[in-house]
């Protein structure tokens, strides 16, 4: 029996309280691969507009004011309507225990901060691969 | 997406990156002054908790985007400043000087490499920097900035506040409004009829309507002295009005006044 194809991935929700992130991520998610992007600068923000908008995957800062990247993710885990969409923390804290961690509390992988403009669209779209790989799903 | 739709793509990637890149770069201001006031509180010995955690934060921020801003000095720097100030115990303040200046020598330079503007000497070798500004030294006066085209005005002001302050000094609106985003000033000193394309009245009317300098205690020095021009000098936020020629004393005198009032 074959394996399913790799659904197509076109809507990303970015979340970062940090602006200058947030529009170069925009700017080569959308660029770059033609995604769909929608920024948010702060979780709360995120689970207002999440569902309205239904990303096809969502990437995550880890420190943030107000609510944090984990405790963003346990919210948004929350809503049945976001089952099985990838989480992917984008982080400086990097170190093999805090990726671990991340991976714990259902993190579908992470992307080290500060991130290359150019190889941020590959990046996700691995991610996204890997989590539809039949062995890797998550 | 084909290969040269994507070539095509990441150059217009490329092109707008530099657009943001000179917001970022401009934004580094704001970070070189956090810095800079954290330099100067290792000096004194003086860090509330409150200044640390901004201090922090700024590293941070600077850690998690330098790179991808393409300066990747200013991640690694902020990284090691931001490192240390997590840890437990507190590191004392005085061993966070020489990454605060690390730091501030990179920002310094990220901004050289985008703009114009010179790079600060580092704060470990600061040196002279030619006839636009007095040398500055890791800070302990407050500084004065001087904006007048005269240059014997300018050099009574340098001699007259050398004992108070460090004077800077600027010969035209323009180069004033780059060395109060750059230093902070603690007072500002402006005359009205400069070269460039805008009068000190009008520089300060500017201010006053993009409110950055809000704050910022700016006295008019100038031989515009009729009295429409004082007021206009008053009320576009000026706090105080001195006309030439002027009595240096007096001008002293205001300057102490305008600083005691805060």
């Amino acid at each position: 029996m074959s394996a399913a194809p790799v659904p197509r991935l076109k809507r990303i929700m970015c979340v970062d309280d940090e602006r200058d992130i947030l529009d170069v991520a925009q700017l080569c998610l959308e660029t770059v691969s033609g995604f769909e992007v929608k920024t948010c600068t702060s979780g709360q923000e995120a689970l207002t507009k999440v569902e309205a908008f239904a990303p096809d995957l969502i990437l995550l800062d880890v420190m943030m004011p107000g609510m944090n990247g984990p405790e963003t993710l346990a919210d948004l885990r929350k809503k049945v309507a976001l089952n099985g969409v990838p989480i992917v923390f984008m982080t400086a804290r990097i170190q093999s225990s805090e990726i671990k961690a991340y991976l714990k509390l259902g993190a579908a992988g992470v992307i080290p901060k500060p991130f290359d403009p150019m190889a941020l669209s590959s990046d996700v779209e691995r991610i996204w691969e890997e989590c539809h790989e039949p062995s890797g799903e998550k | 997406m084909s290969l040269q739709a994507k070539n095509e793509a990441q150059a217009q990637v490329a092109l707008q990156m530099q657009a943001l890149r000179k917001r970022y770069v401009e934004k580094l201001e704001e970070s070189l002054s956090v810095i800079e006031a954290g330099i100067d509180a290792c000096d004194t010995a003086d860090m509330t908790p409150e200044q640390r955690e901004t201090i922090r934060t700024c590293a941070h921020r600077l850690a998690g985007t330098g790179t991808t801003y393409g300066f990747a000095a200013i991640s690694t720097t902020a990284r090691a400043l931001d490192d240390v100030l997590k840890a437990t115990p507190m590191i004392p303040v005085n061993r966070l000087k020489p990454l605060l200046e690390r730091l501030y020598d990179a920002c310094s330079e990220a901004r050289s490499q985008t703009t114009d503007m010179p790079a600060q000497p580092g704060f470990g070798h600061r040196q002279g920097q030619g006839a636009t500004q007095v040398a500055l030294k890791p800070r302990k006066l407050p500084i004065l900035l001087a904006a007048d085209d005269d240059e014997a005005i300018l050099s009574l002001f340098g001699q007259l506040f050398a004992d108070q302050f460090e004077v800077i000094t600027a010969r035209h609106a323009e180069e004033a409004l780059r060395l109060m985003r750059l230093y902070r000033p603690d007072i500002v000193l402006l005359d009205d009829i400069m070269p460039g394309s805008i009068t000190g009245l009008k520089f300060l009317e500017f201010l006053q309507r993009s409110g950055e300098f809000a704050t910022m205690p700016i006295l008019m020095v100038t031989a515009s002295d009729a009295e429409a021009d004082i007021t206009r000098g008053l009320n576009a936020g000026a706090r105080g009005y001195v006309t030439k020629p002027f009595d240096a004393v007096e001008v002293k005198q205001k300057v102490q006044a305008i600083l005691a009032r805060g």
